[in-house]
């Protein structure tokens, strides 16, 4: 195998990988092993759909993939959302409900309001251990 | 949508727009690492909204990442019977589908993702071409 092949093999790798298939190789390779009598319905489904596979479509993937990276971290004010004044207000209005009302049935629901007001809160939402190890990957 | 659920959006008067945008915090969790945020974002959207689509799909990708597949099956299950031209679901069940060796099952999975994305501009039907390209590489290569 020449040097760009083994490139070639190793870029695959960490790109499944990024789509969260470690082991895409493995996996593949085993799943068309085990088909038995479905294995010329997997070719044929294949040799169709490649045809509609372009170098196009596989750069898009790969630019919308985070390839094991994670987005910047985002102040407040990048929040996309419904603005803190009024997350804040319907937090506290679930919280009425939750407890007057609908006797701790809501807790999910107030939770899941709370991480939205906390997203406004704090500077940024740097998951710091992802972040970090982001950066681990990074250095040479 | 359940009396409960349905007295929730009456009482905080909440619109679309705005539950979408609880959405958005949510994905952004999720893009940030943050995945265990956006799963409890998108739990509680689920408990708003069950009959939501979007959201379970969500939410099923969550559970995906996090290695759940089992709960991740049943929200991209529910998905698909509450909007079955969702793309991003069909993938998602195709890349459990190779993990557990069923390699024919992923097929139509992917498929059916690429046959909604004539176009060729959705990153989830993309993700399904480059998962084809992928298949075809290595089965042709053995």
């Amino acid at each position: 195998m020449n040097v760009e092949e083994n490139k070639s093999k190793t870029d695959l790798a960490e790109f499944y990988e990024g789509l969260g298939l470690t082991g895409f190789g493995i996996m593949v390779r085993t799943g068309f092993e085990n088909a038995g009598f479905e294995k010329d319905d997997i070719l044929r489904i294949v040799e169709m759909l490649s045809q509609d596979v372009s170098p196009e479509a596989i750069k898009s993937a790969e630019a919308r993939l985070p390839l094991g990276r994670y987005s910047e971290p985002k102040t407040p004010e990048e929040i996309p959302g419904i603005g803190k004044g009024r997350t804040t207000e319907l937090l506290k209005k679930l919280q009425v409900l939750n407890k007057e009302k609908y006797g701790g049935k809501l807790d999910k629901v107030v939770l899941a309001f709370a991480l939205a007001v906390e997203a406004f809160e704090i500077t940024t939402l740097y998951d710091k251990r992802a972040a970090f190890s982001q950066f681990r990957n990074l250095r040479p | 949508m359940s009396e409960i659920q349905k007295g929730i959006v009456e009482e905080l008067n909440l619109t679309f727009g705005e539950f979408s945008g609880m959405g958005r915090i949510g994905t952004l969790f999720f893009q940030l690492g943050n995945k265990e945020k956006a799963r409890q974002i998108f739990e509680g959207l689920v408990e708003m909204d069950s009959e939501n689509a979007d959201t379970h799909s969500a939410l099923g990708a969550v559970y995906l990442s996090l290695g759940n597949e089992e709960k991740a099956l049943r929200h991209l299950v529910k998905s698909l019977e509450l909007n079955s031209e969702q793309i991003a679901p069909y993938v998602n069940l195709a890349q459990i589908s190779i993990r557990r060796f069923k390699l024919l099952e992923a097929m139509n999975f992917l498929a059916s993702a690429i046959v909604r994305d004539p176009h060729r501009t959705h990153p989830g039907a993309n993700r399904a071409r480059a998962m084809i390209y992928g298949v075809q590489k290595i089965i042709s290569e053995d």
